[in-house]
């Protein structure tokens, strides 16, 4: 406590050159707060873009070999309609599954009757994906960017189709255009549907090609009862690895050998993404880091300085030379504690004032702009807090160590 | 040698030098600072150390006060030789036996004059209000009772120095050095200061040694021990 008061004491003694290096360290956990909650924003929200917008869901389970063989031997990796059941009975007993949905890959062109461009389809059983759609990222149901197809009786012909794609063939909502695709069994196969919305997929890789389609259509155009995959989403996903485990066992205990791959493993672009962000939040808070220490270190190396002969008075009336160290550590790391205290109402301020502005911006591969928003999760926020104090303390400690050990008399004589 | 340099030789001896040699080493040059100094300090003595500048008595009292070590020659405090002492043991046995009072008072500028005081005491980890208990007696010893919330830049020089006696008695030394505790302050002040050591010295019976180059303190005092080219003179 005494060395609390003389520490806090001390900061004040020599108030510009304290504010000075409190206002860096604030400014420098202001700077990585908004950053990292920006960079959080853009995981998050990448994240939703796979798991809900592409509709990817949690998990994807497929038989063994699919993502690997699966194009070139389509028939192979289908299941027909009393393997699917089975495996889907299977997973929706699992006490952690929230949905458990069938789906299709188709890949054909489109055409208005002028014009043709290729297509990919992803084919849903639309009730299933009216669940999906509404399930929670980090706490967040988010409906911004999704659409489903109508589950009433004679909608199966309603499609959904990419924007890039619906310019590009020049139809729209209300329009029909037509899929030509093959069967499982490389047959030609044609159907006219109906577009009934036009959206972006926010993914420009997929914008001009995408088409939504009902999966009992996509059947009928594959000549297919059964799926190639089955999209799982889980209540709870922070345990996605153990329950990816015990889905591969308990399917293979029902006897069917299957893959199960996380949505993150099949986001196009997340990974790189997550990468390249995590690299250039990684590179400013350690440059951050290294100017919170060379300016705590200049502080510290000036107080040391000008108190030795203070410091050799303390010595001499019998205070150790790790209290003394202990000493300019506190003050060190109560300027870390003071700047970071003070730069969090900033924090939340300017989180706030975000979330009021609705500012958005269209992130590196993605099509649609998403909301600035800054996700200032506490674990970060300590962690942060945490790194900006071990600087400062690291900085006092390394400055105060030599004075310390210095010998008293040479403190005492010491003339500022 | 006689080292025995005071009368009351009856008194146990808290301080004993044997032999102390002191030299500097500067760029090629050597500079004796103390050449085999013998003395013995005993409980209650009140001792001046004179002599010109450059004659080694702050050397001196850096060595007796254990806050530097003799180049050679062996030192003794309470019985204990202090040059074996590792830092940490020195300091810890340092502020238990030995108060210190330096010329320019070197009170903590932070601190106010009742928490200077304590501080020593705080050091030690004793409570805080026992700490600032004790401070507040012995400032009132020392007549600075009215001064307890002030800053030492608030104070006198007499005033400082008074709080600086203050603090080197608080953690009740058997040895309180001073090195030229009146070389800052004007003769009247400074007298006043001795006269302060004095009448301490002979209520507690706390031993004083004090180095001093002003001829008006040395000539109203008994024991002085004069030093010339680091050696003791005795006469």
């Amino acid at each position: 406590m005494e060395y609390l008061r003389l520490s806090l004491r001390n900061i004040f003694r020599h108030r510009t050159r304290s504010i000075a290096t409190i206002m860096v360290i604030f400014l420098g956990f202001t700077a990585i707060g908004v950053i990292g909650g920006m960079v959080n924003n853009i995981f998050s929200r990448l994240k939703a873009q796979a798991i809900i917008v592409e509709k990817l869901g949690h998990l994807t389970i497929s038989k063994e070999g699919f993502y690997l063989n699966g194009k070139m031997d389509p028939a192979k990796y289908i299941w027909g309609k009393d393997e699917l059941r089975e495996i889907i009975d299977v997973v929706r007993d699992d006490p952690d599954v929230e949905i458990a949905t069938p789906r299709l890959k188709l890949f054909g062109l489109a055409s208005n009757g002028k014009a043709s461009s290729i297509f990919i389809s992803e084919a849903i059983v639309p009730s299933d994906d009216e669940r999906l759609i509404k399930t929670p990222v980090d706490n967040r149901v988010d409906l911004t960017g999704t659409v489903t197809l109508p589950q009433q009786q004679g909608e199966e012909y309603s499609v959904a189709i990419g924007s890039e794609l619906s310019s590009m063939l020049g139809v729209g909502e209300g329009q029909f255009v037509t899929l030509l695709t093959t069967t499982v069994d490389g047959m030609a196969n044609a159907v006219d549907v109906n577009i009934v919305d036009v959206y972006n997929t926010g993914n420009p890789a997929t914008n001009d090609k995408f088409i939504l389609m009902n999966f009992g259509l996509a059947q009928q155009l594959y000549d297919a009862d059964g799926a190639e995959r089955i999209i799982v989403t889980l209540k709870n996903s922070d345990d996605i690895e153990k329950i990816r485990a015990r889905l591969i066992n308990n399917i293979a205990a029902s006897g069917h050998s299957v893959e199960v791959m996380t949505w993150n493993e099949l986001s196009l672009f997340y990974e790189k993404v997550y990468l390249m962000f995590s690299v250039i939040f990684g590179v400013l808070s350690m440059i951050v880091t290294i100017i919170i220490l060379l300016v705590t270190l200049n502080t510290m190396l000036m107080a040391v300085t000008e108190r030795s002969r203070e410091i050799g008075t303390m010595r001499a009336i019998g205070m150790q030379q790790g209290s003394v160290v202990r000493l300019f550590c506190i003050e060190g790391g109560m300027m870390a504690v003071i700047g970071c205290i003070l730069a969090l109402p900033l924090l939340y301020g300017i989180s706030g004032l975000l979330t009021v502005l609705k500012v958005t911006f269209i992130p590196p591969v993605a099509s649609a702009p998403i909301p600035i928003m800054l996700i200032l999760g506490p674990e970060k926020l300590v962690g942060m807090f945490a790194l900006f104090l071990t600087a400062a303390v690291f900085s006092s400690y390394l400055t105060s160590r030599n004075i310390a050990k210095k010998k008293i008399v040479d403190s005492l004589a010491h003339i500022n | 040698m006689n080292t025995n340099v005071f009368s009351n030789t009856s008194a146990p001896v808290i301080i004993e030098l044997k032999n102390i040699v002191k030299t500097y080493y500067f760029i090629s040059h050597e500079i004796h600072a103390l050449q085999g100094i013998d003395l013995k300090i005993r409980v209650g003595d009140f001792i001046a150390i004179a002599g010109s500048s450059g004659s080694g008595k702050s050397t001196l009292l850096n060595i007796i006060s254990m806050l530097d070590t003799p180049t050679s020659g062996e030192v003794y405090c309470d019985g204990e030789d202090v040059c074996t002492m590792t830092d940490k043991v020195i300091t810890r046995f340092r502020s238990k036996k030995v108060g210190l009072i330096f010329q320019n008072y070197n009170l903590i500028p932070v601190l106010n004059v009742l928490e200077n005081v304590a501080f020593p005491l705080q050091i030690q980890s004793v409570k805080r209000s026992e700490c600032l208990r004790k401070a507040k007696d012995i400032l009132s010893q020392v007549g600075l009772s009215g001064h307890l919330e002030h800053r030492p830049a608030k104070l006198s020089g007499g005033q400082r120095q008074r709080v600086a006696i203050a603090r080197a008695l608080i953690t009740e030394p058997e040895v309180v050095i001073a090195d030229e505790p009146t070389a800052a302050l004007d003769s009247k002040t400074g007298m006043e200061i001795i006269d302060l050591m004095r009448s301490l010295n002979e209520s507690a019976r706390t031993t004083f040694i004090f180095s001093t180059h002003d001829p008006r303190i040395t000539s109203c005092v008994n024991n002085v021990l004069e030093l010339m080219d680091g050696k003791l003179q005795y006469n």
